[in-house]
């Protein structure tokens, strides 16, 4: 293995060894670092120079130097979280974070502050143990590697010039402001020998082209891919969807590479020894939710540092956008003068093009009349130091969602922040202002300006806000009952899983906090390496493609598979299944709750490939199908039937004997004896006792044309479970029972159970227990929101809706249970109306008393009334009793998370 | 031992035998009158030296009326079944009859992972689903429409008018000092205000 990034695009050569994913992964490592940008590259590296096998998961893409073409257009949907739309719920702050390798520290202005003082006494106070000069030495490591250097003059552009002459100009009761030149990380590019320092090109936001920026890209990540003693990979496009644990030891990481979309491609499982979050603030906390750990903290405490911005017109031609963007801060206001509570920072810093015509708040010919001025403007920034009012919540498709309002602090310190801006502009001889409010979006004259604060506190919602440094989330501190990580950014609760990144900050920090994170990452990785005694990973292939387990292959790996993989002579006698053709828990069926496994005899279930054509989709939600099969007279054959899980037409007998092929070696022949199935034939692979890989064919034996792969298992996850094997559970006594009240308290999230096929998350239940009384929403397929009525029973747990259907549950583990949604058990007179409604909806008809051949292999005669067996799409179905007569309804698998 | 056999050497782009492969022998029906199902012949695994063994007999590809003699390629296959390498030999090639035993050198095994993609061009599925998950999350109850309404003019106009070059000469923005395709075009790292100050 070589130090290598990998990723799911094939976009050509590029700076760093760089390999394109063909096909699942797992791996087993010291360390798995989830993100790539100021934290999680820092850990990753350090960690892999102190003798660690590493592996970084990173959602976006990687793009070197050279790729960065400077065009927004292109840029942004390339390097930004969510291609820049990254909003608040209530869309009123647009939220900038990079997602790409290398993270925020690809698309930020390079400011480098190191935390305040006051900051780290303040944080102790919270109960952050980590000592001044901590955090000097590691500023100092870091400093070095990435280069921080202080702004020269000459580097100054005209927009901070501008800023600086108004911050000399500028007096609070008659004393001189604070206020002096940025620190920043530039230096000399390693793609390019002639630069030795920033270019000074003003597209800091959209990727360094030269390289000179100092970015986690060129530096860390560079270091490490460049040191070939190093175990050491980073794979992009590759989104990390949960952390696995037991008891308080996690495991590893399961993830998935996306492409462009978001769309699957493959999957990564990742046995580690550490896991560290560094997804940064809002994902790393999401990444918790997803995973459940940490509990009701993970999320809370969420500041963003809003920032409102000011641009003064001008006669004269400023030309804002060369040059450095952000190289100039006035500091009076600040956490950096001891403000010890809110405060703000004035930064110099010019948009591009696009960004800064998003960023004016007007529209039509006032917009176009703003944007004229473009070249004659400069602007600056209020970065508040906001309260950790936010939160991060998850939604329905598990995406996190922030909910923020801003705090009458921070209100406050914009409407202060932009009055002084506004007068500073003036004061160095701006002929009118472009304010961040809707309400006042030109201000001409400086007797305007009391009136343009007025309009920010009373409505701070007409405020045009962004945020580029989310913070919090994931709360560091000594109590446990509060915090989600301690002072060595170890999560409560677990021996080996931390989350470093600037989702931990208790409070805001007040300054730009790129530097600060990767301090925090130093300290914490030393930490990690000094204490090293973690016990090797359990190795697990997760749901990856794999041969144990050729349920999670694709349709093209199954055959890839079956080309290499040797049938297992000495299985053939285990092909037969059980002769008992019912169910019986603990002869032909078993189910082991630790590992959420079933064992199924009855028949061999079918498996397509996981991929997402519309083919292969059909085909597992309609074409599922088992195989059964006996010892037949004729020593060294078996007798076999194949059917399907969907209308119950096909009925093909075969014989199953081993024969030679050349090219595939030994297989077992599936020859099907009557027409129309005997054009066609199966050579199957046995893999192990419960796993056969197989491939359909038309044609005669030995030339026949592949149709199709698949595989057959005996052993499944409860995911895949039928509707059987949900009536097992639901009807066994030891497996499952009526759940409490307190039990189910949480929120559940539920797939239908389909014989065929795994189907994605369909509802939502939320049951909270207060006082003695639970309360149950559900919302289905995030369109059908409700509440139902809940009634326990001994032998019952119920739900009722406004429809004629109930739910009754039974759990099976703690955090996982089953459904089913069903109408009342009855009588042929009280089905027939839902039957009539079905007719509308479903696109098999439910037929009475009709006399077709078709009829009667399909339909049962109940009570009267001819009921296919399933019909509409695959999950649904009849079932019957003796004694209670008939019902209607669909199944269902709910598992916990939260 | 078929009436043909086929022997051959496995070896990387640097010339050295590849280990534990598998290379399958098939005759292609790709022909205008033939069925268009290739015929897999026969398979075998590299040992340490890079050699390999196939066997084969008539009967495996002569099936149809009209096939004559078989047209032989190879595909190599990693240990995981990944197709690594095809191989089609010389036109005149013709496995040998019982005594006939050719070497055939299969050479490369970089898998191609096909033409590279331009990186900008899923842009539009990356913006997309970016906007997918804004529905998901925006809690739309909360927000006022003319707010909404706003955000959304201001971000299709600055979309369709300010990502043009034709739009920044109007507003003197000096726009990227580098190519659209910089990977492609030859080009200096100097910006234009500086060279024009020389």
């Amino acid at each position: 293995m070589t130090n290598s990034i990998y990723g799911t695009e094939n976009i050509g050569k590029r700076t760093e060894e760089y390999n394109v994913v063909t096909s699942d992964i797992v791996r087993n490592v010291d360390v798995c670092v989830i993100g790539s940008g100021a934290a999680g590259a820092v850990l990753a590296a350090k960690l892999a120079k102190a003798g660690k096998s590493v592996v970084m998961l990173e959602r976006g893409g990687y793009y070197d130097g050279e790729s960065m073409n400077q065009r927004e257009a292109d840029m942004i949907p390339l390097l930004w979280k969510n291609a820049g739309a990254n909003f608040t719920s209530n869309l009123r702050i647009a939220i900038a974070q990079g997602s790409c390798l290398g993270g925020s520290t690809v698309i930020n202005d390079a400011v480098c502050f190191r935390i305040p003082e006051l900051v780290v006494k303040q944080w102790q106070d919270l109960g952050v143990s980590i000592a001044k000069d901590e955090w000097e030495k590691a500023n100092d490591e870091v400093s070095k590697v990435i280069h921080v250097t202080e702004v020269t003059e000459d580097e100054l552009n005209q927009n901070a010039r501008k800023l600086m002459h108004a911050c000399e100009e500028f007096k609070l009761e008659g004393k001189p402001i604070l206020h002096y030149k940025n620190h920043r990380n530039c230096g000399q590019s390693f793609t390019d020998s002639s630069l030795s320092s920033c270019v000074k090109c003003g597209f800091c936001h959209l990727g360094c082209h030269y390289d000179t920026k100092q970015s986690m890209l060129v530096t860390y990540i560079h270091d490490a891919l460049s040191d070939p003693s190093l175990d050491y990979s980073a794979y992009c496009n590759c989104r990390a969807d949960r952390i696995t644990y037991e008891n308080n030891k996690a495991s590893g990481v399961d993830g998935t590479f996306v492409d462009a979309a978001g769309n699957e491609k493959f999957r990564i499982r990742v046995n580690a020894k550490v896991v560290i979050v560094s997804a940064g603030a809002i994902a790393s906390s999401n990444l918790l939710q997803k995973s459940r750990i940490g509990g009701k903290n993970v999320g809370k405490g969420l500041a963003l540092h809003p920032a409102p911005f000011v641009m003064g017109v001008f006669d004269e031609l400023i030309h804002g956008n060369r040059g450095i963007p952000m190289s100039y801060t006035c500091h009076e206001f600040g956490v950096t003068n001891g403000i010890e509570k809110g405060g703000f920072l004035i930064e110099s810093i010019f948009l591009p093009v696009f960004q800064m015509a998003l960023a004016i708040p007007s529209m039509g010919i006032d917009h176009r009349k703003m944007m004229e001025n473009y070249a004659y403007s400069t602007m600056a920034g209020i970065m508040t130091r906001d309260e950790p009012t936010g939160t991060v919540l998850m939604s329905y498709s598990g995406n996190p969602k922030v909910v923020y309002n801003l705090s009458p602090q921070t209100i406050d310190d914009m409407a202060r922040g932009i009055g002084i801006l506004a007068r500073m502009w003036f004061s160095v001889g701006a002929t009118s202002l472009i304010s961040p409010h809707r309400d006042m979006p030109e201000v001409r004259s400086k007797a305007d300006i009391p009136a343009l604060k007025d309009a920010v506190r009373d409505n701070p919602d007409g405020l045009m806000l962004g945020s580029a440094h989310p913070q919090g989330g994931n709360r560091m501190g000594n109590d446990s009952k509060s915090c989600v990580v301690n002072s060595d950014c170890k999560v409560y609760g677990f021996d080996n899983l931390y989350v470093c990144d600037a989702s931990v900050f208790p409070t805001a920090l007040g300054v730009n906090p790129q530097l600060t994170i990767m301090a925090l990452a130093t300290i914490t990785a030393d930490k990690i390496a000094k204490n090293w005694n973690f016990s090797p990973a359990v190795n697990s292939v997760g749901s990856t493609c794999d041969i144990s387990q050729p349920r999670f292959c694709g349709a093209e790996r199954i055959g890839e598979m079956f080309a290499i993989t040797d049938h297992r002579k000495d299985l053939f006698p285990k092909l037969a299944n059980s002769t008992e053709e019912k169910l019986v828990v603990g002869l032909n069926w078993k189910f082991d709750p630790k590992t959420l496994r079933i064992y199924n005899n009855l028949f061999w279930k079918g498996f397509y490939g996981r991929d997402n054509d519309l083919m292969t989709m059909g085909l597992r939600y309609f074409g599922g199908f088992y195989k059964r099969f006996q010892v037949s007279g004729d020593s060294g054959s078996m007798d076999g039937i194949t059917h399907p899980f969907e209308p119950q037409l096909v009925d093909a007998r075969s014989i199953a004997k081993e024969k030679e092929l050349p090219g595939y070696g030994t297989v077992i022949h599936l020859e099907y004896r009557d027409p129309p199935y005997s054009t066609a034939y199966d050579l199957l692979k046995m893999v192990d006792e419960n796993t056969i890989i197989g491939k359909a064919f038309l044609g005669s034996f030995g030339m026949g044309r592949e149709l199709f792969n698949f595989s057959m298992s005996r052993v499944y996850d409860v995911d895949f479970m039928t509707e059987q094997d949900l009536l097992a559970l639901f009807n066994s006594k030891e497996l499952s029972h009526v759940p409490t009240e307190r039990e189910l308290t949480g929120v559940w999230e539920g797939m239908l159970v389909s014989d065929s096929a795994v189907s994605p998350r369909s509802q939502l239940f939320y049951f909270n227990y207060e006082d003695g009384e639970i309360d149950m929403r559900y919302s289905f397929a995030n369109m059908l929101h409700g509440r139902s009525d809940v009634a326990v029973t001994n032998t019952l747990f119920r739900l009722d809706d406004p429809t004629p259907f109930h739910d009754e549950l039974r759990m099976v583990t703690p955090d996982v249970a089953i459904g089913r949604w069903v109408t009342n058990w009855s009588s042929e007179d009280a089905l027939e109306p839902i039957i009539q409604d079905f007719k509308h909806y479903l696109p098999i008809p439910a037929s009475s008393g009709t006399d077709s051949l078709l009829d009667m292999l399909s339909l049962r005669n109940i009570r009267g009334i001819r009921l296919p067996r399933e019909f509409g799409v695959s999950f649904l179905g009849v079932e019957e009793d003796e004694r209670l007569g008939t019902r209607v309804g669909l199944s269902y698998l709910i598992k916990r998370i939260g | 031992m078929g009436e043909f056999t086929v022997r051959g050497i496995v070896t990387d782009a640097a010339g050295k035998p590849v280990d534990n492969v598998k290379v399958f022998a098939l005759d292609s029906d790709q022909g205008l009158f033939e069925d268009h199902n290739d015929d897999l012949l026969g398979s075998g695994w590299t040992g340490p030296d890079g050699t390999f063994e196939i066997s084969f007999s008539s009967a495996e590809f002569g099936e149809g009326l009209l096939e004559g003699d078989v047209d032989l390629y190879f595909v190599v296959r990693n240990s995981k079944g990944e197709a690594i390498a095809r191989f089609e030999p010389e036109k005149d090639f013709k496995p040998g009859k019982k005594s006939g035993l050719i070497e055939i050198e299969i050479g490369s095994f970089e898998k191609d992972s096909g033409p590279p993609d331009d990186p900008y061009l899923r842009n539009m599925d990356r913006t997309l689903a970016a906007f997918a998950s804004i529905g998901d999350v925006a809690a739309v109850s909360n927000n006022d429409f003319a707010r909404v309404f706003a955000l959304l003019n201001r971000s299709l106009n600055a979309w369709v008018v300010y990502t043009r070059e034709n739009s920044w000469n109007e507003i003197r923005y000096d726009g990227p000092q580098v190519p659209a395709r910089p990977k492609e075009i030859m080009h200096n790292h100097e910006l234009a205000w500086e060279a024009r100050k020389k």
